[in-house]
């Protein structure tokens, strides 16, 4: 397993993603690289905005395994708690600007869980394209 | 990001990937522009290769901001993963999306 902590803000999402994250890029067909750093985005930019900005955190954890043929995934904040199952039961109003996480995850991901306290998001992806060896 | 004017239409042509911070820029940029003598906002999607639901929800803001103006937006040459998250997730419903 592969754990990485992550500066609370935006920027530092952006950040990962130039200078840590890369690598996970490699092999991968066009399909699995964008949902793959699609439901990352969206799991990391919740824990900014609702682990930390609004429920007081002040780190953001990133664990994940590539099993091959499924990458599972750990987003874990240190605040308070975000109230999925309240948010999980309202259909996405579609005039919204917001709203659309969950939406994402339940369309690509193959299991999504929060913890009790909502600090806390297990995905697993499933590849949908054949992996090209890499050096 | 590009902007131009031609007649009653502006195009716009974002120069990368519309997620994160990216996309509060995106928002607060078209926000600023003048579309009280304008009828159409197309945006050019021909470099955005990821859209992220920050981005999604900066497309139904801008939507929301220029539709009681009068104004319809229209995105265009969208790549096609983009394309089929804004389809899963309604986007077409409110304004013209059009693919690569």
């Amino acid at each position: 397993m592969i754990g990485l902590s992550l500066e609370p803000t935006l920027e530092g999402v952006d950040r990962a993603f130039q200078n840590q994250l890369e690598h996970l890029w490699e092999g991968l067909g066009e399909k699995d690289r964008f949902v793959l750093e699609l439901i990352l985005r969206e799991a990391l930019n919740n824990a900014v905005l609702h682990g930390c900005q609004e429920c007081g955190g002040t780190r953001v954890d990133l664990e994940y395994i590539d099993h091959g043929s499924e990458f599972w995934f750990k987003v874990t904040d240190n605040g308070t708690g975000f109230d999925w199952k309240a948010q999980s039961q309202l259909a996405p109003l579609h005039s919204s600007e917001n709203g659309r996480g969950l939406p994402i995850f339940k369309a690509y991901c193959k299991e999504f869980n929060y913890n009790n306290k909502g600090n806390s998001l297990e995905v697993v992806y499933r590849f949908q394209e054949p992996r090209r060896k890499t050096k | 990001m590009t902007i131009e004017k031609t007649g009653v239409t502006l195009t716009v042509r974002p120069h990368g990937n519309l997620v994160s911070q990216a996309s509060i820029s995106f928002l607060s940029d078209l926000k600023a522009q003048e579309f009280s003598a304008l009828r159409k906002l197309k945006v050019d999607f021909g470099l955005v290769h990821l859209i992220d639901s920050m981005g999604l929800g900066a497309l139904i803001a801008i939507h929301n901001h220029i539709k009681p103006l009068g104004v319809t937006l229209g995105v265009m040459r969208v790549h096609p993963e983009v394309y089929k998250l804004m389809l899963t997730m309604g986007l077409d419903r409110h304004f013209e999306v059009t693919p690569l």
